[in-house]
């Protein structure tokens, strides 16, 4: 059976919501040559992400360290954050009033396991995965997306929620690639999408920090 | 009579017998079969807390820990979770689950044993 590399399971994990996350993830790791001392797990939802990552820091052997990359929304940062705090109040971890800017990473008097939060897109902003790699369109591209999108709303062809905006403009872009329709890890890899932006040196620089420099 | 029954009608007799007590149960599951041990443990604390009897069962069976978080969310207050593990000196420690925590562990199949 091929390796699943998203289902790992070990003593330094990163946790993510789903598919997507984990591939850009990957595909980041390679870009940036991070060394492979953990593995990623995606869990299928952000809930499900807060879950396992409450089970895991009681459970036997826990991980050395989990990381949990997570959307800033449903419903926004301060809501996340907050959910969060309450899922992880039962340990003895102290979190600061906002995540870190650079990503938040916290030990624990109590507790085996070190922490790391990366809230997408960047610590500071409500938003998602998306809102992270939109980013990495080019800024001459992003003008013409948008304009693709006004015109599909003015149409009446554009049935999306506003709270997906960075989605459609995402997904719109990469629909009018070669070739067209790549999902974002493949993307970034192929360097559709360009990697090097100060958001993602920062999300690597808080993986570094997180399970190499540890 | 299959096991099942006789195991059912061993704990509630011990039970009674154990009004304002304590009652041992080592390894819960044997005999019960899977479907069955969230109804079990239902009737334990019902009738634990109508006789006044405090409960400690072990056991390494999923399935008895699923029945019991059921019978426990119904009635959290009264229930308790341990893991018992031995730490690095060969010692043993008991972990205390809250139900959120031991819930979440079987939602994830996050290992509680």
């Amino acid at each position: 059976m091929a390796k699943d590399w998203c289902r790992y399971e070990g003593d330094a994990v990163l946790l993510v919501e789903g598919e997507n996350d984990c591939h850009v993830v990957l595909a980041l790791c390679a870009k940036y040559k991070i060394p492979q001392v953990f593995g990623i797990y995606q869990c299928g939802s952000d809930g499900q992400a807060l879950r396992r990552i409450n089970a895991l820091i009681a459970g036997p052997n826990p991980p050395r360290i989990l990381g949990l990359v997570i959307d800033a929304d449903n419903p926004n940062l301060g809501g996340r954050w907050k959910s969060i705090q309450g899922k992880l109040s039962h340990y003895g971890y102290t979190f600061p009033e906002v995540p870190s800017l650079s990503g938040t990473i916290l030990n624990s008097p109590n507790e085996e396991t070190r922490l790391g939060f990366w809230l997408m897109p960047n610590n500071q902003d409500d938003g998602m995965l998306e809102d992270f790699c939109s980013e990495m369109i080019g800024e001459n591209s992003v003008g013409a997306v948008c304009e693709c999108i006004k015109l599909a709303r003015q149409k009446g062809c554009a049935t999306f929620k506003e709270v997906h905006y960075s989605k459609a403009v995402v997904h719109t872009f990469l629909a009018l690639q070669d070739e067209p329709g790549r999902p974002l890890g493949q993307a970034i890899t192929a360097q559709t999408l360009k990697p090097d932006t100060a958001t993602a040196q920062a999300f690597v620089a808080w993986l570094n920090r997180l399970f190499v420099a540890a | 009579m299959g096991d099942g029954i006789t195991r059912l009608f061993h704990i509630i007799l011990a039970l009674v017998t154990a009004r304002n007590g304590i009652l041992l149960i080592d390894e819960f599951e044997n005999g019960l079969h899977w479907s069955v041990q969230s109804s079990v443990w239902k009737i334990i604390f019902r009738l634990a807390e109508r006789l006044n009897v405090q409960v400690f069962a072990t056991t390494h069976s999923r399935d008895c820990i699923n029945g019991f978080e059921d019978a426990w969310r119904e009635n959290e207050s009264l229930g308790a979770f341990f893991r018992l593990d031995a730490d690095k000196q060969g010692q043993v420690q008991a972990r205390a689950y809250s139900l959120d925590i031991l819930a979440d562990a079987l939602e994830t199949a996050v290992e509680v044993r």
